[in-house]
């Protein structure tokens, strides 16, 4: 248990610590633990959690205002779970014939691109039936976007960027 | 009441909201143009004579402004029927979203014509035709 300092970078993204977060990560923290008058604590308590996940609380009113980390899930799962996952994704999730940068790759169903799934999970991912609803998607199918999107989150962040949604 | 392309990574449930309100709404998927990349699916709409609506914010700012600038530099009359660019929103923020599009499309001075408005945040204030978006 640690307390890191918490800055915001000048593309909006934090940094906690030395270490930079992803979009999704800076949103999960500010969902959770920013004052009413929107702004953020300079300082949070820190505990690295054994399955990889890091839980994030603020300090100066004694809050455990723990945030839902976007887990390092994989970093926590056997190789016959990540095979599993490899599964998943080759079987949902295809390279977009015209651009076959990973951040542009789109589910085989209805051929939405992950990016749009992705953008619209909430940062703990427990919105999946919701997303699978307003899209008409298969729950496998938005959950192998949730997979591809954390297994290529820096390259899907800087893709959401350019959609310009704050 | 408007005639509404979706592009084909917006969410379907938008589409149902909007034509609950009496738009006529139609999509990528439900036309076969999922395959097709972002300028043949402003093609498509211009010449079906549909309002285009996006979430993929600059790329169909920079399509809109290539179709003006290319479509006057060289006499050609052809116009599109508007494009709308919307926050990528959550499920839950569907609803909203769907009213706020609403009021563009049904405003007595909206003109859709060879124009683009650009909502940048829920609760926002659209802008017509920005030369760049907000971030």
């Amino acid at each position: 248990m640690y307390a890191a300092q918490l800055t915001i970078l000048p593309d909006g993204r934090l940094m906690l610590g030395t270490q930079e977060l992803s979009r999704r990560e800076s949103d999960a923290i500010r969902s959770n633990l920013q004052y009413a008058d929107g702004s953020l604590p300079a300082h949070v308590g820190v505990q690295d959690l054994p399955n990889g996940q890091k839980q994030i609380w603020r300090i100066e009113d004694g809050v455990t205002a723990a945030t839902t980390w976007i887990p390092e899930q994989e970093q926590a799962m056997t190789d016959a779970e990540k095979h599993r996952v490899d599964l998943l994704i080759e079987r949902e999730i295809e390279p977009d014939p015209d651009d076959p940068r990973p951040e542009q790759a789109r589910l085989k169903e209805r051929h939405i691109h992950v990016w749009a799934i992705a953008g619209s999970l909430t940062p703990d991912g427990r919105n999946r039936a919701a997303v699978a609803d307003a899209y008409d998607l298969s729950s496998d199918a938005v959950l192998a976007a949730q997979w591809y999107y954390l297994r290529h989150r820096d390259r899907f962040d800087a893709r959401l960027r350019t959609n310009d949604f704050q | 009441m408007a005639i509404v392309y979706l592009d084909e990574d917006v969410a379907m449930a938008l589409a149902q909201i909007l034509a609950s309100y009496g738009h006529h709404v139609t999509d990528a998927h439900a036309e076969r143009q999922e395959e097709q990349p972002d300028p043949a699916q402003l093609l498509f709409a211009a010449q079906s004579n549909r309002t285009l609506l996006a979430y993929n914010g600059r790329d169909h700012l920079l399509l809109h402004q290539a179709w003006s600038i290319w479509t006057h530099q060289w006499g050609v009359p052809d116009r599109h029927a508007g494009i709308i660019l919307v926050p990528h929103v959550r499920p839950d923020q569907i609803a909203q979203l769907a009213r706020e599009i609403d009021d563009i499309l049904t405003r007595n001075d909206t003109e859709l014509e060879n124009a683009l408005y650009y909502l940048p945040t829920l609760g926002g204030e659209w802008m017509r035709n920005p030369r760049r978006l907000n971030r």
